[in-house]
């Protein structure tokens, strides 16, 4: 079979895998090598969708040993099969790159023969990147479970980052629906990684996961607990939510009209978010087995829930309360701690700066006016904050939807 | 009282220094023409490039390091409206080098906001940048840029395709970059005939092009929130869109 027909089959089985982002490497510039990576990660297009491309995402197969039901490429699934050879891929991926279509390669495959085999067909393409065409590009490769210590070792030094997805957050949905992963062995690539990377001598290697999301019953209190647990224990850097698009008609699945949760994929970034670079904990987003607030963001749902904390003056909060305020970001807050060690501001100053209030101002003080609801109770604001995201322009959700994950 | 010079950053800088030793303070600062201004009170400025030097080179002491490279970014923009900011940015710089960051005036906020503009910019034309591969290996890309960002786009490249003998032709500033042998030159050029390409080029732009569609979700088609992010401005010499 051809390439072409190869690439669109294997594209296309690899485009709702949600990961994309190559930020968070370091520049790596090495003289005479041919690529190099870029610290914020670089968007080289945008499809009719909307959403950043960054990467050659592919599968390197979708042959599959593996019956997983949730899975469109599973053995049972009668679908086209193919496969690159690691000298296509390489080719594929070098030439890309050297046209600036692309910032690296995301390389995932199904189980063709056995996981050992597979292993090693990945890492022939990777070697032949690396050492042939001495690449210094951004290279993510997911890990197979199950496949041997050595191998996994192997293909970690060559990567950039790797991944492992956990699928589910508990072992009871997994092995229900993908019979021949277990924790175990979803895992065991992570903790490889890890150790790994603790060695001294050894780059530091970035991880990531992804998880199901509506497939199962799982609320999004466990899979959030899930995600701290592991972001505590530095096994990741990243968990990626994908919101399940039904498949087949198994009967412990949602039925094949099921819309994908999309909303909910959203919260849940925007919580994961908020527990990574905003200090909160898991378990202060959303209550114990319940799901996040689709009406609200997490901030201002929990805001609303702890008024007692507000409104604060923003010419006295710390750092760490500024960025607890519905619609102030991290940047907005440096902003403010720049801007107030010169004066004291007021809400004409915060707007000259561009600070957006449009759901801050509900929460503050500026040197002690306050400019929100007549009657500071959370009825009264959460039904303010709803008269104004009504106006808001539809698209402008997508692109939080759909911006670089 | 206004102010006229040739547009140049040393035209620029002289006029700083005479702003300050014949003590008068700008109010409008412009590159047109004298003769064509009706006003009575204009100063001219001469570039001059002692003087320019002068100030350069206290600008460098005194200011901080991301306060100094900030008004050469603020020149990479095509536009003229940050004349004005920009004057007032440095003589604000001089007087205490803490102004630099208080973006609660307006002048240096309008500063910022022009650089974190050019820095934008820059981060786009780093993805947007398309090179086809000529029959000699050499690769070449023609970009159109919203500012003077060729010698930092090179740059970007210049790390990145190390091993690769590379051209980025600005076709609207008429200047080309070119990388080879690793070394990195720049060039005016009136017109530029791009020899033929290489006899792979045609079957990886068909399989980019093919991946690009391949990888569009068409139930979920958005071309307005793709026009948001990809504006049409920087799709001219995109493959993909070809």
């Amino acid at each position: 079979m051809d390439i072409y027909k190869k690439l669109q089959i294997l594209a296309d089985s690899a485009k709702y895998d949600v990961s994309c982002a190559s930020s968070g490497g370091e520049e790596n510039y090495k003289e005479g090598a041919l690529g190099c990576n870029h610290k914020s990660g670089i968007c080289h297009t945008y499809t009719s969708d909307g959403r950043c491309v960054s990467l050659l995402k592919v599968l390197f197969t979708n042959f599959c040993v593996y019956d997983c039901s949730y899975c469109i490429n599973r053995a049972s699934n009668d679908i086209k099969r193919v496969a690159f050879s690691p000298r296509e891929l390489a080719d594929l991926t070098i030439n890309f790159y050297k046209r600036n279509y692309i910032e690296g390669l995301f390389l995932s495959s199904g189980i063709m023969q056995n996981e050992d085999y597979t292993m090693e067909l990945l890492i022939k393409a990777l070697e032949i990147l690396r050492f042939e065409y001495r690449f210094n590009g951004y290279i993510h490769l997911k890990l197979i479970p199950n496949a041997s210590q050595r191998l996994i070792e192997k293909a970690i030094q060559l990567a950039t980052r790797v991944s492992s997805n956990i699928e589910f957050p508990s072992s009871k949905s997994l092995k229900l629906l993908a019979p021949q992963k277990t924790k175990e062995s979803v895992l065991l690539p992570l903790k490889t990684a890890k150790k790994l990377s603790l060695q001294k001598s050894q780059k530091p290697i970035s991880m990531s996961t992804q998880m199901i999301i509506g497939a199962t019953p799982e609320s999004d209190f466990e899979i959030l607990k899930t995600s701290s647990m592991m972001y505590k224990m530095k096994l990741l850097n990243r968990v990626y939510y994908s919101a399940y698009i039904p498949v087949s008609n198994e009967k412990n699945l949602p039925s094949i009209q099921t819309k994908p949760p999309l909303k909910r994929e959203n919260r849940l970034y925007q919580a994961d978010w908020l527990i990574r670079f905003y200090g909160f904990e898991y378990d202060e987003l959303v209550e114990t087995d319940q799901n996040l607030d689709l009406e609200f963001d997490p901030k201002t749902a929990w805001a609303l829930k702890n008024l007692k904390h507000f409104p604060i003056e923003i010419n006295r909060a710390t750092k760490e309360e500024l960025i607890r305020i519905p619609g102030i970001g991290i940047r907005g807050a440096h902003k403010i701690l720049k801007a107030r060690s010169f004066q004291a501001l007021g809400f004409d100053e915060l707007k000259k700066l561009g600070i957006r209030l449009k759901r801050a101002k509900y929460f503050i003080t500026a040197k002690g006016k306050y400019c929100g609801v007549q009657h500071f109770y959370p009825e009264t604001i959460a039904k303010s904050l709803k008269q104004s995201q009504r106006r808001q322009l539809s698209f402008f959700d997508d692109a939080t939807l759909w911006g670089e994950l | 009282m206004v102010v006229s010079f040739d547009g140049s950053f040393e035209g620029f800088l002289t006029l700083i220094y005479e702003s300050y030793y014949q003590k008068f303070k700008a109010s409008k600062i412009t590159t047109d023409k004298v003769e064509l201004l009706l006003t009575q009170d204009i100063i001219k400025i001469n570039s001059d490039a002692q003087k320019a030097k002068k100030v350069y080179l206290s600008m460098k002491k005194k200011f901080t390091k991301k306060g100094f490279k900030r008004v050469a970014h603020c020149f990479l923009s095509k536009k003229d409206d940050f004349y004005l900011p920009l004057y007032e940015y440095i003589l604000l710089g001089f007087k205490d080098c803490q102004n630099l960051e208080n973006i609660n005036i307006q002048s240096v906020q309008k500063v910022h906001e022009i650089e974190k503009k050019v820095f934008r910019s820059l981060h786009k034309a780093y993805g947007f940048t398309r090179f086809v591969e000529l029959d000699d290996g050499t690769m070449y890309a023609k970009v159109k840029l919203e500012f003077y960002l060729l010698p930092l786009l090179a740059n970007h490249f210049r790390k990145r395709l190390n091993s690769c003998n590379f051209i980025i032709h600005d076709v609207e500033a008429k200047m080309v970059a070119w990388h080879k042998d690793k070394k990195l030159e720049f060039f005016n050029v009136d017109s530029f005939d791009a020899p033929p390409l290489s006899k792979d080029e045609e079957k990886f732009s068909r399989l980019w092009k093919l991946f690009f569609e391949s990888v569009s979700i068409e139930s979920r088609k958005n071309e307005k929130l793709q026009k948001k992010m990809l504006p049409l401005f920087y799709r001219e010499f995109m493959t993909e869109f070809h």
